[in-house]
């Protein structure tokens, strides 16, 4: 066992106190010990969750997250199709929550009216892939974890391949036009998908296992007919249809039990109006 | 908003002038409905556009 080394190291370095019923370890001391033992840091996240040791990042996940759920989550792999409003947020809230392995796919580069609400888009970022701008946040933000990019629009051919490495994807597309197409290919693969798509102040989200129910039948018509062509998009009901998302994402990988089943989650922050609808 | 008896969603689409192909999905009291389902005293209709922003 190569990595025993590296495990007793990780015991001694760890600290106990009487608030959590388990060891954990700082970050950077962590990244320490993975350098020494040539371990990469997505490997030594999960030997240390596996020798019941936690991460010091992830104190405060507990205990809404307790250690098996961290180790779950560690070594989830998720799809995330759309890095603008939506993927922006989710990424970032599932890459603190502690997801292991990303790949994200999005061909498109940031210009200057994603500013109003894109996470990933800076004054640093504009005109650059915003791919780019995930990997620099990723590494900002949790070192611990897998990124595969693929800056392309994805084709329908695309899909069967990345579908079958990951446990779910989420679909945080921008637009009606790919969302059927992501939504049948996601089913032939057996993959849940979660799905958010907003308008002005209005947004919905929706988990869909294979066989569900969908809300397929927002997404009919023509690019054009998409209300947001005419409404735009706030920040604030992207944010919250992300959280939401990620929320499910997190349901999915720790205990498989989704709450937006054939079911939709419909927000109107103008009004602030919420309601659960059953597809 | 008042009905007439026996009125359907097709006829609130139709009241509202809300041209009915721009009409992608229907809810009646937080269920998925259609443009037939008929109407009833304190119903609540919620009536969707395509939405796909992100």
């Amino acid at each position: 066992m190569p990595w025993k080394s590296f495990v007793g190291d990780v015991v001694r370095a760890s600290r106990s106190t009487d608030q959590y019923p388990f060891a954990f370890i700082s970050g950077p001391e962590l990244l320490q010990l993975a350098r020494e033992h040539a371990v990469t840091p997505w490997q030594a996240q999960q030997l240390v969750l596996e020798k019941g040791i936690n991460l010091e990042r992830y104190l405060r996940n507990y205990s809404s997250i307790d250690l098996h759920m961290q180790l779950a989550l560690a070594r989830s792999k998720v799809l995330i199709v759309g890095a603008g409003g939506l993927g922006g947020y989710v990424l970032e809230m599932l890459a603190r929550l502690g997801v292991g392995t990303f790949l994200a796919a999005d061909g498109d580069t940031f210009e200057e009216s994603n500013l109003n609400r894109q996470l990933l888009g800076t004054m640093a970022s504009l005109k650059k892939f915003k791919l780019d701008a995930a990997m620099d946040r990723l590494q900002l933000i949790n070192p611990f974890t897998k990124l595969e990019l693929f800056p392309e629009f994805l084709q329908a051919a695309d899909l069967p391949d990345l579908l079958s490495r990951v446990d779910l994807v989420l679909d945080c597309l921008g637009g009606i036009l790919f969302r059927n197409t992501l939504l049948k290919a996601a089913h032939e693969a057996g993959c849940p998908l979660v799905t958010g798509f907003v308008a002005g102040q209005t947004g919905l989200a929706c988990t869909v296992y294979p066989g569900d129910r969908s809300p397929e039948s927002f997404w009919q018509g023509s690019l054009e007919q998409g209300a947001e062509q005419v409404l735009g998009t706030l920040s604030t009901i992207v944010g919250l249809i992300a959280s939401i998302q990620s929320h499910e994402a997190v349901a999915i990988v720790t205990r498989n039990q989704p709450g937006l089943r054939n079911k939709v989650f419909l927000a109107d922050l103008d009004k602030c109006f919420f309601q659960t609808l059953d597809l | 908003m008042e009905i007439q008896p026996g009125s359907t969603v097709r006829d609130i689409i139709h009241n509202l002038k809300i041209p009915e192909e721009e009409v992608k999905i229907i809810f009646v009291n937080g269920q998925s409905a259609d443009t037939e389902t008929v109407l009833h005293d304190h119903d609540r209709v919620g009536f969707f556009p395509a939405i796909g922003g992100g």
